[in-house]
Order: structure tokens, then sequence, then C-alpha cells
């Protein structure tokens, strides 16, 4: 009996030991006990992707990453409708997101809290980043994005890729800061659509694969700051002569060298106020006539446009 | 022993938690700020004192120190990927106490290279990991743990608070005795009696 006993004495301490200490077990860390700089210094080298889920760990790391991460390094905060992310972007154009996924039932999986809501997160096998699941993919984005914008203290989102089927998220980044955005379609839109997106959605720049091919966007022209547009526009030199963009760039429309140099001396005595930067093909050109009359300098060296 | 000119060529002792001392080359110790700010001019007398540290972790830290002698040109931490393979072997041999006393100690001797390699060395420990493991890593309470911890806390204060109020109550009873002429405290007391009385007649 003494000797059965000691057996299992025996055998229940060996499989506490491997419970206890596993071959691979993660070695802890207190780095909270580790003095300030030497905080500071993890937390400066710490990528973004590990960041997030880092700063997701208490309030205290919250506000830890927030006050102490390299704040030299400018990061931009991008939406992205097709895929329904929010992402942050470094200097050297890397895509770190946070992908919301409407998904209602349960699962088996870490909860984290982002904003105030308590959802389950998990990393990415797709991309770089993180999936996080929501009841409303709205409120989601528009969780997301104050959730990044407040811990890497930038204010506003950049730029905004969507479809047509995404618009709605447009309502979230209009709200938040009017037109300050890029806006990015990749669709060739309806007539429809391009109504509803020049008329509700002009963003400061607006960059779109294609119009309908008889829609008129004169009268746009006038809310529009910058407009790139990837298709032939139904356009008139008479609205150009009307409008009132900082940039345009129409680059499947071919216009006459008569007509290049009526608009060039317009520009050049100022009708056009606020117009930098002008983009356009053209047909039958005679660089001596157009410029001739005009005082200019032929660039010969690269430029960077800002 | 110790001469502030030519200290790449000399041998600096240096004492540890234990008492044990042991020498270190002046070329290593320039590259704590720490050192260079308090002895590199003024020279030492005796053995350096750091002896918030242990043997094991000091000599760990010079170890690095005399390895990176040659190293003049340092731009910031490297990549995990590009530490050479004797820089991970040191990190390797470490354990994880080890480990923690070297970055407190270079963290005080301000050895900026050595603390900035740790430092890549934990941010590359959490990389790929989950809130829950990074929690676990940096052990910090889970949020059950932290409710647990709350609700002692706050019983502690409401304990504290009930023991507070009656020790305030007890001293106003005490001021107030002692605060009334002796007449007026025979009355008040005959008042007392008097209403206990009435009352228990009207029983």
């Amino acid at each position: 009996m003494a000797f059965r006993s000691t057996m299992v004495f025996t055998v229940r301490s060996l499989i506490r030991s491997f419970s206890v200490t596993p071959l691979f077990q993660m070695p802890a860390l207190p780095i909270l006990k580790f003095p300030t700089l030497v905080l500071k210094n993890i937390l400066r080298s710490i990528d973004i992707e590990t960041v997030i889920p880092f700063s997701l760990c208490s309030r205290k790391m919250y506000h830890l990453v927030k006050n102490f991460r390299d704040k030299t390094i400018s990061l931009e905060l991008s939406m992205d409708g097709e895929d329904s992310s929010v992402g942050v972007v470094t200097p050297d154009n890397h895509y770190h997101e946070v992908e919301v996924v409407v998904e209602r039932k349960s699962r088996n999986l870490e909860s984290v809290n982002i904003n105030g809501h308590l959802v389950a997160m998990h990393r990415s096998k797709w991309h770089n980043g993180w999936v996080t699941y929501w009841d409303d993919e709205v409120k989601g984005i528009q969780s997301v994005i104050e959730y990044l914008s407040d811990l890497f203290g930038i204010k506003k989102v950049a730029s905004v890729t969507v479809t047509p089927y995404s618009f709605k998220l447009l309502d979230v980044i209009k709200e938040r800061q009017g037109n300050d955005y890029e806006l990015s379609i990749d669709h060739r839109l309806s007539e429809k659509e391009s109504h509803f997106i020049l008329e509700n959605h002009p963003a400061k720049v607006l960059r779109i694969s294609g119009l309908p091919p008889y829609f008129k966007i004169g009268k746009y022209l006038q809310t529009v700051d910058s407009l790139f547009v990837d298709s032939e526009l139904s356009i008139t030199i008479d609205d150009l002569l009307n409008m009132n963009c900082v940039e345009l760039f129409l680059s499947e429309n071919c216009f006459t060298g008569a007509e290049i140099k009526r608009l060039l001396q317009h520009w050049a005595i100022g009708v056009f106020k606020q117009l930098k930067y002008l983009r356009l093909d053209v047909e039958d050109f005679d660089l001596e006539d157009v410029f001739g009359e005009l005082t200019h300098t032929r660039m010969t060296e690269k430029r960077t446009y800002k | 022993m110790t001469s502030p000119a030519s200290s790449s060529e000399v041998k600096y002792l240096i004492e540890s938690s234990e008492g044990n001392t042991f020498d270190v080359s002046g070329a290593a110790l320039r590259q704590s700020n720490t050192f260079n700010a308090m002895f590199l001019n003024i020279g030492a007398d005796g053995p350096i004192p750091f002896t918030d540290y242990n043997e094991a972790t000091l000599k760990k830290v010079f170890e690095y120190c005399e390895h990176s002698v040659n190293e003049e040109n340092y731009s910031g931490p490297k990549h995990q990927d590009d530490l050479s393979k004797w820089d991970l072997n040191f990190f390797n041999e470490m354990d994880q106490k080890m480990f923690i006393d070297v970055i407190n100690a270079s963290n005080f001797l301000d050895i900026e290279r050595l603390t900035s390699y740790c430092c890549e060395r934990i941010a590359r420990m959490l990389r790929g990991k989950n809130t829950q493991e990074m929690i676990k890593v940096i052990t910090l309470p889970t949020a059950e743990e932290l409710e647990a911890k709350q609700k002692v806390e706050e019983k502690k204060a409401a304990a504290a608070k009930k023991v507070a109020e009656k020790a305030a109550e007890t001293a106003e009873k005490t001021e107030t005795l002692e605060e009334l002429p002796v007449q007026q405290l025979v009355q008040t007391t005959r008042n007392k009696l008097t209403r206990k009385y009435l009352s228990f007649s009207n029983e």
C-alpha cells in the first residue's frame, strides 16, 4: 500500500513537473518593472504590427505606446473599403491593417477592447495585420479609425479607397473630417454612382478609374480641388475655362493646339485662381505656336510637384 | 592601478555586490557613459563600486563591451537578423533572470549599444504574438485578476473608511466631553437619564 502511494506520488510529481515547465515555455519578462528609459527603448523597437495588439493588452500599455512610441516616424491612416480595413501606412509604404469583418456568431478567439467595444481578434493569414469581428461594419470601421488615430496621434485619414458597394463607409469619414482626404475608386462608375460621389463626397483629391461616356462633369469642377480621371470625359474648353480646380488630370481627352493656347493664355492672366497642375493630351500641337507669345521656361530637370 | 590617461591600455578594478573584484579594460569601460561621466577624467583610487549588480551580471555586461571595443561606428540597434553569431550566442547563453539583470545593469551603466540590442531582442520576442500571449510574456495581470484586485482594494477602502469614521466619532465624543464645563456635563447626563426614565415609564 505504502509502495503504491509512493508510486502515485512520483508519477503525479512527474506529470506536474512536465505540465509546469513545458519544453518551449515562453520566458516571462515583466517589462513594466524596467526603468522608464528601457521601456521607452523597447516600445521604440516594436514594429507597428506588434504594437497594435501590444497596446490592447491593458489601458496602461495603451498609454505607454501612445506616449513612448517613436514620434519622429510619420505615419498615415488609410481606409480600404474593398476589404473593410483601416491601415497604418509607414514611410516605406508598408500597410499594417486592422480588418473589420461582420460576423454575429461568437468565435472562440481572444477578445480585445477597441474603443469601448469588446470584439474578437486574430492575426490575418493573408495580410500584414489583424482581423476583428463586429456586429456592424460602419461601427467597426469608425471604432478602429478612432482607436488607431488616438494611439498613433494621426488626426485624419489621409486616403480612402472604396467600391460602389462600400460607399456607406464614406459617411464615417465625412462625419469625421469633411472632405479633407484623398478618395480613390478603382471601378468605372455608373452615371448614378458618379453623380452620387461627386455630389455627396467631393473629396479634396478624387481619383476615379472611369466615368460614363457622356457624363457632364463641368458643374462638379467648381467643388472638387483635384480630379484625376482615367477615361475620356465629356468636357469642353469652356468647362475648363470655368473650372476652379487646383489639379486636373484627364488622361484620355484630346485638345487641339489652339484650345491649349487659349487655355494657357487665360491661365497666364490669372483666370484660374487656384490651378497649379493641368495635364491634358493634345493633337495637332505646334509647340512654337502655342508657347510663342507666352513667357515660359522649358524644364530640363525632373521636378517633384507637391 | 588606474590612470585617466591612455585609458585603453589600463585595467580598472570593478567591485560587484558580493564584494568580489575583477578587472576590465579601459576601452571596454569607456563604452559606459556612466563611467565616462564619473571616473574617466578623475580616475579611481580603488575598485569602482558597481555594488547594485552581482559579479556574473557585470562580467556578462563587460564581456559584451570587451567584444565590441573595435566596433566604433555604432549606428543604432541592429535588426535581430543582422546579429553576428557571437551576438546570438551571447544572448542565448543567458537565462531570463540574467537577461533582466543585464538590461538593468546596461541601463545603469548607460551602454547604449547593449541596451538597444536587449530591447530589440524583447521586441523580437513579442513579434507574432496575440494579446493574450503578450500578456503572459510581459506578465501583466489578466482582466479577472485586475477585477479581483479591485474588489480587494474596494473592501480594504471600505474597512478603512469605517475605522476612520469610528475614530472620528470617538474623538468627537471625547472632545465634547472635554469642552463642556462640569455643571453643564452633569445637567446633560441628568437630562439623558430623565429621558430614559420617561421613555421607560411611557412603555
